[in-house]
């Protein structure tokens, strides 16, 4: 008989109860509809975070690293497992889900700062009452600031002072309005991570699925870049005028991220160009997007019409927020709405930033996971990923009554004594190619 | 003729759904319409449009004069052509997206 729980030392104190690995992967998996049994291993979730290489992502810039009671790590390496069993080569899936989390940083050296996330682009800041995370990722976020306070601001000390005095709720609720990636520092009401609606399936599918990616950055790539590992056919589709901004950013993680993908890009603002993405997205058997609805109203793209044109299909759009789907966010100021701060809060007594941009790594993972199981069983499905739920779906959060100084302690100790190695860095699996290298072939062979 | 505009002040037309709120604009008085008919800082009742100003407006879109000494987003979507001083304005491209996030 299986535990309910388990506990990774044996000792007279009562450990954080946590969830082992394969009944998360089995959960995960019941809730997409699908019913199977896992078996795996995975490390305490304490130990999963240290190797991770991300241990050292939380804290004061000058003060101690400082570990994250929650037992996300073990989360995503019970995604990975249920993922594996959807394989038929599970062996060229990652070892484990953790080591998906701290990949990014390792290759970046990042480092802790406080208040500011490891990217350095997001921060929490105190409004009047209570706080909330200002992520200035684009450029020309700086340009919002005026408008967002109503009186001149281009400096984070200048959004610091003038936040000060005013009211977070009214804060978040009008930067979200003109587009900056704004959140309130609270644990966000328990919501399911995906909402699905259904269209027609098909009895049997093609051993290996046409996955298009629209996506840009870190989750949806990483969904893509799962679906390519377990076989898949993906096809990186670009705007010229806009490529995916993660080329310009590290090499080495773009590399392990879009190795293998075809890359497609096309003109948006001309007729022709859109044409052309229509027409691969009505041969795709998944659609992967991170847009706001209204940018693929903008370009003519109906993800109903298309799904209902063809029988099988699964479109996932990843959004920042499920219930507002007008809402842009960026990893870290998710991570934030999630209560992930706020966890830090009460276990340390000052709110700290938990990894990096974890809020993309989890829910890249959630939403390959969604994606395949959905086009195994038949497809016909249009799944909104909701990247707040799914972090606090792996916060797993079990009411109120969690200690989380005694946790954190605890799990502290365990990482401090810890002196494993971190996981191995992946090798990429294949070579990237330039936008839109493969335009033309993959236009060819729809035609 | 016209008003000084602040930056994140709300503007509504006076002929159709269009708002737009104002992200920067220089010290000096702007005349600013949609459809032909003054922009008003409160939604109330719809005039007439002219026929000749509805290129619409879309949401989401931030909005530039030919100097990009100004630049308004559009909060909510209308059928009417945005002109300041007479002039047109235009969709300045999208953001750029971050390197990493």
């Amino acid at each position: 008989m299986k535990p309910a729980s388990c506990s990774a030392v044996s000792s007279a104190t009562i450990l954080h109860k946590f969830k082992p690995a394969a009944r998360i992967g089995k959960e995960l998996l019941a809730e997409l509809g699908y019913r199977a049994s896992l078996s795996g291993q995975s490390d305490h979730p304490a130990l999963a975070w240290r190797r991770t290489g991300l241990s050292g992502l939380s804290g004061e810039r000058d003060g101690p690293a400082l570990m994250v009671p929650l037992p996300l790590a073990t989360f995503v390496d019970g995604a990975i497992l249920a993922l594996k069993s959807l394989s038929g080569a599970p062996e060229n899936l990652p070892i484990n889900g953790s080591l998906l989390l701290g990949e990014r940083a390792r290759l970046m050296n990042l480092s802790r700062y406080g208040r500011a996330s490891p990217s350095g682009h997001c921060r929490l800041i105190d409004a009047k009452q209570s706080r909330f995370a200002l992520n200035l990722a684009r450029d020309d976020d700086w340009a919002l600031l005026e408008a967002w306070l109503e009186e001149p601001a281009t400096t984070w000390e200048d959004v610091i002072r003038i936040a000060l005095s005013q009211d977070a709720e009214t804060l978040v609720q009008r930067g979200g309005e003109i587009g900056l990636a704004i959140s309130l520092d609270q644990v966000a009401e328990s919501k399911p991570w995906f909402t699905e609606t259904s269209y027609s399936s098909v009895r049997s599918v093609r051993a290996q699925p046409l996955v298009v990616d629209l996506s840009s950055l870190w989750a949806g790539p990483l969904a893509s870049h799962l679906l390519h590992l377990m076989g898949a056919h993906v096809v990186k589709v670009e705007s010229i005028s806009r490529p995916d901004g993660a080329r310009s950013g590290n090499a080495e993680i773009y590399h392990l991220l879009n190795g293998g993908k075809q890359c497609a890009a096309f003109d948006f603002y001309s007729a022709d160009g859109r044409s052309d993405l229509r027409k691969l997205l009505a041969a795709a058997d998944i659609v992967i997007e991170g847009s706001r609805p209204r940018a693929l109203v903008q370009l003519g793209i109906d993800a109903e019409k298309l799904l209902a044109q063809k029988p099988g299909k699964v479109w996932l759009r990843l959004g920042a927020y499920g219930d507002d789907e007008s809402r842009v966010g960026f990893g870290e100021d998710i991570g934030v709405a999630a209560g992930l701060s706020t966890i830090m809060q009460k276990a340390w007594g000052a709110p700290f930033f938990v990894g990096d941009a974890i809020a993309d790594p989890v829910s890249g993972i959630l939403a390959a996971l969604a994606a395949r199981t959905k086009w195994q069983a038949g497809g016909g499905s249009l799944i909104h990923l909701s990247m707040r739920d799914a972090v606090g779906r792996a916060m797993q959060l079990n009411g109120t009554k969690d200690d989380w100084p005694a946790i954190a302690s605890e799990w502290q100790a365990l990482g401090e004594t810890d002196d494993a190695d971190l996981y191995p860095m992946r090798k990429p699996s294949a070579p990237i190619e330039e936008i839109g290298a493969s335009t033309r072939q993959i236009m060819a062979r729809l035609c | 003729m016209g008003d000084i505009i602040k930056a994140g002040t709300k503007l509504s037309s006076a002929v159709c759904q269009t708002q737009i709120m104002a992200l920067r604009a220089p010290i000096e008085r702007l005349e600013i319409t949609c459809g032909g008919a003054p922009m008003v800082t409160e939604d109330g009742e719809k005039g007439e449009m002219d026929s000749d100003l509805a290129g619409g407006t879309l949401v989401g879109k931030r909005y530039v004069d030919e100097r990009e000494a100004m630049e308004f987003l559009c909060t909510r979507a209308g059928e009417g052509t945005v002109q300041v001083n007479g002039v047109s304005l235009d969709i300045k491209q999208a953001k750029q997206l971050p390197s990493s996030d």
